[in-house]
């Protein structure tokens, strides 16, 4: 506008040095500004000011919007199927969004998608975002994702992981045939989990063309979906490869598989140095003979020149092939089961390290239940990753048959111990019988010592993740009065009771119609 | 009231921590002596000190008092004692109220009554004489103020604005103040605005220009105020900040209509919060603006909750375009707004818009409801809206939540939309969509 702009720019540089401006506009506002000059009294700037405000009001009243361009529409979101939860359950799920709560904000998740609930509109974009910086709420932020949650995806890159499972196979080869490594990776990652013979076929195709860095990335997601179709392409090119990182990956990759060749190579390399001597009362596990050398063929198989243990070299090199076969390998060759077999290395004077250290990598390595179960005694306290192969019912018997035999929870009973950090360590909730006694037990101790340094204390909060809810009725009452009173124990327990109580009332929430 | 819902405590809430704390709170086990009537509920909650804080709310209002150091109100106390009644009206014991309470309860009871008692009595102003005479004064003090700032003004523009446009804001600040010791709080208002606009960038000078002008605009109108029609000269002495007598107002008869609260948005300025809250009349059609006003640890008025529609009686306050109201009675039945009246294009609004800034020109937000649009989000970082004749109008979204908030919101299909247009975009407070309220 002209007349605005004379108004600006000798406003800008002061009546004193710029000459008036001429005001001379079209239609009513050129008459209102002409009467402006009639006016008496009225001063240079007076005139200047007034004629602003006129045009600055006649500029705001005007105001036009804008005609959009109809192709840039975007397309409305299909109705969701689901239900939207209650304003509870949306206050629930905002307060967790807000404290960052990603546990039990995973429970909710999961808790919503079971009774078929979504999350209220508005908090989506807070749980988007947060998604997209904890990896670990992006399953099941996936999985409940209903049409709008994936509409809204759509008009934010940053959310886009949502959509990955969107894309179908089709444009993810796309993808992989024209995309940068790192969206290749993500291709390759999606069609792995889909479709896994066709993800080894892609990389087959174009694996001598890539570069080192690439490889490494992409041979290591053929462990989702691993079988016995991928042993060839493993054997035959990866543990070849230029690169160690890829030859090591390989290596690893083929330990899981008890029917690889290279598993069967380590078979042949070990049998004829191990022999179970037959006694009449006893067995005795014997290493006949240990490795004089670690060969290149041992090394392309996997086995390190780096020291394991704290054995001598050849007993490393040994312990290490050991631990690469399959432990139902000993059941077959010597007919026994995995506790005669433990318990035979355990009574072995001078191999027990040896055997025992690498059928506890063994059994992790293969997920052998029976072999972990055979294992945690004689391991116990640190039996970690073994109690990843128990199933949580395992864990939680083995906790129960623990616990008869001790008379506390933390009272140096490493077996008991060791089982309720794997149980409270699982994703999985416990069972309410096993809750109940945990809880029994749990005021129990605190009733003998209300001291803060009671080892109990710290397992309550991880303990209040995995409650049974169906003991949520429970945890108020039976703690030792004077624990009640204001003190860093009381904190916890009211901590834990709040958390109980806080998923106690999630779950009543989201399950009700 | 009774027991309110979870809803209307939470919005309550002064700001989201209160609110967290307050869940916090909301269980049984935090409190003693837990007990509630139909006047008050009430109960004891064990803090870091050794006596435990006594926390009271009347059920009529929600008002509530504690006696933890907070200066939060309500405090987390309060709002912990309220969630706990909406969710677990068992935990509390049906009873008389202890004297802590009773007594509370009573003084503000004598508060009300001698403030709906006052205007009633035409004896009580003290001396008219004395009253007129301070007016007069006041008068003559705002009228050299705005002399003063019709100089200034005009100084500005005879040395130009390149001259001013290093200046910091203590050259904004020093006439502000100039302005309030003139009583002319209104003005020294539009003047700090200006702070800041100099350094804003590429059109500076236009926005400035708008702002001065603006003002000189009021000053000149000011001057020769008692030529003006009577409603206009009560809109030029509201811009200016004289303030009005708010029995006075109340003793006249109101607008009766069913209200539907249709935004809620609390403003803190350094000590001094405000909350604006916009009501729809449903028969007449009429938009209303309630003003709540707390300084320090005082509560904000909570006998309007957003979202809610309810009968009542609004008085407004006396302008050529009156929106701004004051509550003057209502009904306790309220029910959950189900929609938002508003114009179906911004052709519509926009008309109202320059029908009302042609009766007041210092209008600087204006209520906008809006029905039947889409949010939209264009190059990934702005957002506007649209309406069904394909226009569209930027949105004055600060965060990109509550941008993101709009277009979740809406997936994309019409809602109803309720803001503040500032004469070039749209503040959005709130939306309606699939039936439900939800403030931004």
């Amino acid at each position: 506008m002209l007349v605005w702009d004379e108004l600006v720019s000798t406003a800008l540089m002061g009546t004193e040095r710029e000459i008036a401006p001429s005001l001379v506009c079209d239609g009513a506002l050129g008459k209102m500004l002409e009467r402006l000059k009639e006016r008496a009294n009225l001063t240079k700037e007076g005139a200047l000011l007034s004629a602003a405000a006129m045009v600055e009001l006649y500029k705001r009243a005007g105001a036009l919007t804008i005609k959009s361009d109809s192709t840039e529409q975007s397309c409305a979101c299909p109705e969701d199927e689901l239900p939207e939860c209650s304003f509870r359950a949306g206050m629930l799920l905002s307060t967790l969004i807000e404290d960052r709560n990603t546990g039990i904000l995973t429970e909710w998740l999961t808790v919503a998608k079971q009774f078929g609930k979504r999350p209220p509109s508005l908090l989506l974009p807070r749980l988007l975002e947060l998604a997209s910086y904890d990896r670990s709420l992006r399953q099941p932020v996936i999985d409940l994702a209903g049409h709008r949650t994936r509409w809204l995806a759509t008009h934010n890159p940053a959310w886009s992981f949502l959509l990955q499972a969107e894309v179908d196979d089709a444009d993810h080869k796309a993808l992989w045939e024209t995309g940068q490594t790192p969206e290749r990776l993500g291709a390759l990652r999606v069609l792995r989990r889909t479709d896994p013979a066709s993800a080894l076929a892609l990389l087959t195709k174009t694996w001598s063309e890539e570069p080192a860095d690439a490889r490494i990335a992409f041979i290591a997601e053929l462990q989702n979906n691993l079988s016995m179709a991928d042993e060839p392409f493993l054997e035959e090119r990866g543990l070849d490869d230029k690169r160690k990182e890829v030859r090591e990956t390989s290596a690893q990759l083929l330990a899981k598989l008890p029917e690889s060749r290279l598993i069967k190579r380590m078979i042949a390399r070990v049998e004829p140095r191990i022999e179970m001597k037959r006694h009449d009362l006893y067995s005795e596990l014997q290493v006949v003979s240990l490795p004089e050398q670690c060969d290149k063929a041992m090394i392309r198989d996997g086995i390190s020149l780096r020291q394991q243990s704290a054995m001598g070299e050849k007993a490393d090199w040994l312990m290490q092939m050991l631990s690469i076969i399959h432990p139902g390998y000993w059941n077959e060759r010597f007919e026994m089961d995995a506790n005669k077999l433990t318990t035979i290395a355990q009574n072995s004077k001078d191999w027990r390290r040896l055997f025992l250290s690498a059928w506890r990598v063994a059994a992790e390595r293969h997920q052998s239940t029976s072999w972990a179960e055979a294992l945690i005694p004689l391991l116990a306290p640190d039996v970690g990753g073994l109690m990843s192969c128990l199933s949580q019912q395992q864990r939680e018997s083995f906790f129960l048959e623990a616990l008869t035999a001790s008379n506390g929870l933390i009272r140096g009973q490493t077996r008991v111990e060791q089982a309720l950090y794997a149980m409270l360590s699982s994703e999985y909730p416990l069972s309410e019988h096993c809750s109940r006694i945990l809880l029994e037990k749990s005021k129990k101790e605190l009733t003998s010592s209300t001291h803060y340094t009671n080892p109990i204390l710290s397992v309550l909060p991880a303990m209040a993740l995995r409650l049974n809810l169906s003991a949520a009725g429970e945890v108020t009452t039976g703690w030792r009065e004077d624990a009640m009173e204001f003190s860093p124990v009381r904190k916890v327990i009211d901590s834990f009771i709040e958390t109980v109580q806080f998923r106690h009332e999630m779950l009543i929430e989201l399950s009700s119609p | 009231m009774g027991a309110p819902t979870q809803e209307q405590v939470l919005s309550l809430a002064p700001d989201d921590s209160s609110a967290k704390a307050g869940r916090e709170l909301a269980s049984a086990r935090k409190w003693l002596n837990l007990g509630f009537n139909q006047s008050a509920v009430w109960g004891e909650c064990q803090g870091s000190g050794a006596t435990p804080y006594q926390t009271r709310i009347d059920l009529a209002d929600y008002a509530a008092k504690c006696t933890c150091p907070s200066r939060k109100f309500p405090c987390k106390h309060g709002l912990g004692l309220l969630l706990l009644l909406s969710k677990e009206e068992t935990a509390f014991k049906q009873m008389e109220s202890p004297g802590w309470v009773s007594e509370w309860i009573a003084g503000r009871k004598q508060k009300v009554e001698k403030k709906k008692t006052d205007p009633d009595e035409p004896a009580a102003p003290p001396d008219p004489a004395a009253q007129a005479k301070r007016a007069a004064e006041r008068t003559n003090k705002v009228k050299s103020g705005v002399q003063d700032m019709d100089r200034w003004l005009q100084d500005l523009v005879r040395q130009g604005f390149a001259s001013i446009q290093n200046e910091g804001y203590g050259f904004w600040e020093a006439q502000a103040k100039r302005l309030v010791d003139a009583q002319a709080p209104g003005l020294a208002r539009l003047v700090k605005q200006c702070a800041g606009t100099s350094s804003l960038g590429e059109g500076w000078q236009d926005k400035l220009l708008g702002q001065v002008a603006q003002m000189y605009l009021l000053v000149e109108a000011f001057s020769r105020i008692d030529q003006l029609a009577p409603d206009t000269q009560a809109d030029i002495r509201t811009a200016i900040g004289f303030t009005s007598n708010q029995d006075e107002i109340l003793a006249q008869t109101g607008v009766t209509d069913q209200w539907s609260v249709v935004a809620q948005r609390v403003e803190q300025e350094e000590k001094l919060r405000s909350q604006r809250t916009w009501l729809h009349g449903k028969n007449t059609g009429r938009l209303a603006l309630v003003l709540s006003f707390a300084y320090g640890n005082a509560a904000l008025d909570t006998s309007l909750l957003a979202g809610h529609e309810l009968g009542a009686e609004l008085v407004f306050y006396p302008s050529a375009y009156p929106l701004r109201a004051l509550l003057k009675k209502k009904e306790e039945q309220t029910k959950l707004l189900e929609e938002i009246n508003g114009h179906e294009t911004f052709e519509h609004a926009l008309t109202a818009y320059a029908d009302a800034l042609a009766i007041i020109p210092w209008l600087e937000r204006f209520p906008m409801a809006l029905k039947n649009v889409v949010p939209i989000l264009v190059d990934g970082k702005r957002f506007y809206l649209r309406d069904g004749e394909n226009n569209v109008t930027p949105l004055a979204v600060y965060d990109m939540t509550t941008g993101w908030q709009l277009l979740a919101g809406s997936g994309g299909h019409p809602i109803s939309v309720f803001g503040e247009w500032d004469g070039n975009r749209l503040l959005p407070l709130s939306i309606l969509a699939q039936g439900r309220f939800c403030r931004l």
